[in-house]
């Protein structure tokens, strides 16, 4: 299996940098997501790996340098985002395209093709032309396409957007276990982040050019380096704080209102630095008015409003002060409504301290 | 019901003008087919009766089914050079810079609206008695007398070839800015080379324009009448310049008509054949 | 709404029609484009000022194109007077398509000698035929028809079947001591000269394009009316009208048979105005050619390009007999002449 490593690349198209010299290795079999709003970079890295962008820096593979060979000599494999399957030729013959550029053996291939077609479940539809096919059957032949040839990376430029939600949650399950199955260094770029949580092994988030934080789903989810991680995974309540001093393991800080509060944050972190105190909705308890927990952070609040969802209820208040958190409540609720007077509370380890 | 009317009515007023150009297309061609049945009364009459004599000349002669062969044949090999010409042109534009783009699109436009007779005449400047390419031969010392470039089947060739580009290029053009650019990309990731991409992938997708384009420039080239009777010097007439020559100078019309029916019968045959052909190479680029 | 629009444009349609019926009568003058537009003009305009009826101009590609139009147009015919060339006149005639003129009408005619009169048509003027070429492409001078064979010429003559009426193979029949009722010694004749001809033209402005761009060095039967603005003393271009025989074109007119009496008196009318010495003399000026009515004097500039009139051994062709066989004639030059 193989490993991928970015040293420094930049990529620039005219005045406009796109990439900021990124550095990122990718360890063989690693499933690893590139996540990020548009315009982020995420699609170029993607480009600068199959080599269809020129760009400034180093892309290895096993450790050795590949800038010098061309795309057709890559050996990448890429699903694209539309498939890009050739519409005069057969599933057969699309799946089988890689394998003749590479010369082999008629018969050779032909067995290639049937592996394929097995391993992606499209037995019986080889004669067919992609025309034909459905959006989740045109898919796993881009992915058998790409897969046919053996390539060291798999490249995935966000190959389950046009699809519709259902068959979209069944292929990422299918693509995963695929992809544990034949054990393929994959780079999947998506701007869908339960989508990146869902199947990665690690997560880039990208934004403006640059790598914002590389991690496991559950650190990015936990730990979010700075306040755009934060807020583009998952939902988070963000106020702006400054660290008063530090107290068993936590550091003490306080809102612009004066509010005092306890929160997790960087060790580097010293008294007087700015930082956003971020929650996430299913950290906070709602409490009665009357509630009391010197271990907890606690605060007065007003419900804002509430939507009932089922099996939880996302439910959004106004502390004292001003400032908005949004809470989840697990279960059929108690019913509550906008104007409630309620008090909400986490734990300090809940609360991250993430600069801007 | 009022709202009913007035939308068929509008309907109608848009349908009548094409329907009125169709039918009288139509109506020119059966008057066209029903004269070449009746006899020939001499010097423009024609006479009552049924009668195949006008189609016994025309077919029973080699030497006037030789203007509808040779037509074919010169159709079909100019048809093939403008077809390599304009690929490679509709080619380049797809991958040259804009302003090169612009500048080839303006020269084929101007090309396009400059009438038939002037672009003719073009040629002869080149391939003339004291056109460039006899001065340059001689100026280069290859020949001291003016080679006879004019006048033969070589300059009506060229002159269908220079006039016909246009009509080749904007077709593919259109047919090959249509493919998907990721469709390279998808080949080049799979190990295609630049040429086995332009094969494997650009040509078969261009087809379809490639069939629009091929037709045009073969019947474009069959119905020639300008290019020989200007470059061929009398010599190399068509089938068109036959047609006319019957029409309007021997006024036999039921010649004329028998001549114009057994052309248009033979190219519907071929578009129809070539048309298959294309078929079967296009199959499954079409959804 | 739109009903409304559509009854107005019919009512002011139907006004302009009303009024075309209560105005000045109009008729239809079929001839060639180009240079003889501009000739015509000023003369329709003329006319009009003088008598108030109105001439249209209508064009036609050739004498034989306007043939086609008539013949076409048999049923209705939409000309009242038509100028062409005797060939194409007298085919006309024998079909049946043509009036028979007044000669009550057209008091102008007593000027005009009888050999210009047929019962359907007057020549109005006439046009020399003769060899024009190019001074500085031709060795020689070119005097005669002979010299159209002379090796000197090799590859360098352009001629056209087409013109008047396959006159080149008439001309070629009698410089082979035969004539268009004898036709053998014509194609013999044009088999002969086959290395000096360069090409085959088909229209006249193709004969003055390829003269000018020096394809032809020779046009070897031309009508002198088509080069005759580009003669003159600096001109590259000579004239000659070789004198046995001398071809001489008479340009009829033709009043169309069909178009009702008021339109056919004010055709009458028009082509009386035109054998006048005023517009004969103008007519001629424009075209070099030679008038019809004995009173006009002949343009100043052609003096010296032909012969003084009254012109001798002027070639009378039986166009019957040419206009029989030109089909089979055409069909023979086309396989024997005009073929490598």
């Amino acid at each position: 299996m193989h490993g991928i490593e970015f040293r420094d690349v930049a990529v620039r198209y005219g005045s406009n940098t796109v990439l900021h010299g990124l550095s990122l290795a990718i360890a063989p079999s690693e499933f690893l997501a590139l996540l990020g709003p548009s315009g982020c970079g995420k699609t170029t890295m993607l480009r600068v790996l199959a080599g269809f962008v020129p760009y400034a820096g180093s892309v290895l593979l096993d450790g050795r340098p590949i800038d010098a060979v061309p795309t057709h000599r890559r050996g990448i494999g890429i699903v694209f985002q539309d498939y890009a399957l050739f519409p005069h030729r057969t599933v057969a013959e699309n799946i089988a395209f890689g394998l003749r550029m590479r010369g082999g053996a008629a018969a050779a291939i032909g067995r290639r093709v049937e592996e394929m077609l097995e391993l992606l479940r499209l037995g019986g539809l080889g004669a067919r032309y992609p025309g034909q096919l459905s959006g989740g059957q045109q898919q796993r032949v881009a992915l058998a396409r790409a897969i046919a040839i053996d390539p060291p990376v798999l490249l995935l430029d966000e190959p389950l957007s046009s699809l519709d939600k259902k068959l979209r949650e069944e292929m990422q399950i299918e693509l995963r276990q695929l992809q544990k199955r034949v054990g393929i260094t994959t780079v999947f770029v998506t701007h869908d982040q339960e989508e990146a949580l869902a199947m990665a092994d690690r997560i880039a988030v990208m934004n403006g050019g640059r790598i914002q934080q590389i991690g496991t789903p559950r650190e990015i989810y936990a730990r979010p380096a700075n306040r755009f991680v934060a807020d583009f995974i998952g939902r988070s309540s963000l106020h702006p704080v400054r660290v008063a001093g530090d107290a068993d393991g936590t550091w003490r800080c306080t809102r612009e209102d004066g509010t005092a509060l306890r929160a997790v944050g960087p060790a580097s972190a010293s008294p007087g630095a700015a930082f956003f105190l971020s929650v996430r909705p299913e950290s906070i308890a709602l409490a009665a008015p009357d509630h009391v927990d010197p271990a907890l952070n606690v605060l007065d609040a007003v419900v804002e409003d509430v939507v009932f969802q089922g099996g939880v209820s996302h439910v959004r208040v106004r502390a004292a002060g001003g400032a908005l958190f949004a809470c989840e409540e697990r279960g059929p609720g108690a019913g509550r409504g906008p104007g409630e007077r309620v008090r909400i509370a986490w734990t300090p380890e809940d609360g991250i301290l993430v600069p801007e | 019901m009022r709202a009913g009317q007035q939308s068929r009515l509008r309907l109608a007023t848009l349908i009548a003008p094409g329907t009125l150009l169709v039918a009288a297309f139509f109506g020119c061609l059966g008057v066209l087919f029903v004269q070449s049945f009746l006899p020939s009364a001499g010097m423009g009459r024609l006479g009552d009766g049924f009668t195949l004599a006008s189609y016994a000349a025309f077919l029973g002669d080699p030497f006037y089914v030789g203007y509808l062969l040779r037509s074919i044949a010169i159709a079909v090999y100019t048809t093939a050079i403008v077809l390599v010409l304009g690929y490679v042109v509709a080619y380049h534009m797809t991958l040259c810079g804009r302003r090169m783009r612009l500048a080839i699109s303006i020269v084929l436009l101007v090309q396009f609206f400059t009438s038939f007779v002037i672009r003719t005449y073009a040629v002869m400047l080149v391939l003339g008695r004291f056109g460039i390419a006899n001065r340059t031969l001689q100026a280069i010392g290859l020949t001291d007398e003016p080679l006879r470039l004019l006048f033969n089947e070589f300059a009506v060739a060229t002159g269908i070839v220079l006039t016909a580009v246009p009509y080749m290029v904007f077709p593919i053009y259109g047919s090959l800015m249509a493919i998907e650019p990721n469709l390279r990309a998808a080949a080049e990731s799979l190990g295609a080379t630049r040429r086995r991409i332009f094969w494997e992938v650009v040509f078969p997708l261009s087809l379809p324009g490639v069939a629009a384009a091929v037709v045009i420039v073969f019947l474009f080239a069959l119905t020639s009448y300008i290019a020989p009777g200007l470059l061929g010097g009398g010599y190399f007439d068509m089938i068109a310049n036959l047609i006319y020559d019957k029409a309007v100078n021997a006024q036999d019309y039921p010649f004329a008509a028998a001549a114009a029916v057994v052309s248009v019968a033979t190219t519907l045959v071929l578009v129809y054949l070539m048309q298959k052909g294309f078929r079967l190479a296009i199959r499954g680029t079409e959804r | 709404m739109m009903r409304r629009g559509i009854a107005a444009v019919m009512a002011a349609a139907a006004l302009m029609l009303a009024a075309g019926t209560a105005g000045a009568v109009e008729i239809n003058f079929l001839t060639w484009g180009g240079h003889y537009l501009d000739t015509y003009n000023p003369m329709v305009k003329d006319f009009e000022k003088k008598t108030g009826i109105k001439v249209n101009l209508v064009v036609q590609a050739g004498a034989k194109d306007g043939l086609t139009k008539i013949t076409a147009q048999r049923n209705d015919p939409q000309v009242d007077i038509w100028g062409s060339i005797q060939s194409t006149a007298e085919a006309a005639a024998a079909a049946g398509l043509l009036a028979t003129l007044k000669p009550e009408l057209l008091p102008n005619l007593k000027d005009v000698p009888k050999g210009f009169v047929t019962p359907t048509s007057v020549t109005v003027v006439n046009s020399a035929r003769g060899i024009i070429y190019r001074k500085d492409l031709v060795p020689f001078e070119i005097k005669d028809w002979k010299d159209l064979w002379d090796p000197r010429l090799k590859n360098r003559v352009g001629l056209s079947y087409v013109i008047d009426t396959g006159s080149t193979l008439v001309m070629a029949a009698l410089v082979g001591g035969g004539s268009e009722k004898d036709i053998e010694p014509g194609f013999a004749k044009m088999r002969e000269m086959k290395p000096n001809i360069a090409g085959f033209f088909n229209t006249d402005p193709e004969s003055v394009k390829f003269l000018e761009n020096g394809e032809f060095a020779v046009i070897g039967y031309a009508i002198l009316a088509n080069f005759y603005l580009k003669l003159g003393p600096n001109s590259n271009l000579r004239f000659v009208m070789p004198d046995k025989p001398k071809f001489l074109a008479g340009i009829p007119f033709t009043i169309v048979k069909g178009r009702g009496a008021e339109r056919e008196a004010a055709a009458h009318k028009f082509l009386d105005y035109l054998l006048s010495v005023e517009a004969q003399e103008f007519l001629t000026g424009r075209f070099g050619q030679i008038p019809a009515n004995a009173k006009a004097k002949l343009p100043e500039n052609l003096r010296g390009a032909i012969p003084e009139p009254p012109l001798t051994n002027v070639y009378d062709v039986d166009w019957g007999v040419v206009n029989a066989n030109y089909a089979k004639w055409k069909e023979r030059w086309d396989k024997e002449i005009q073929s490598r």
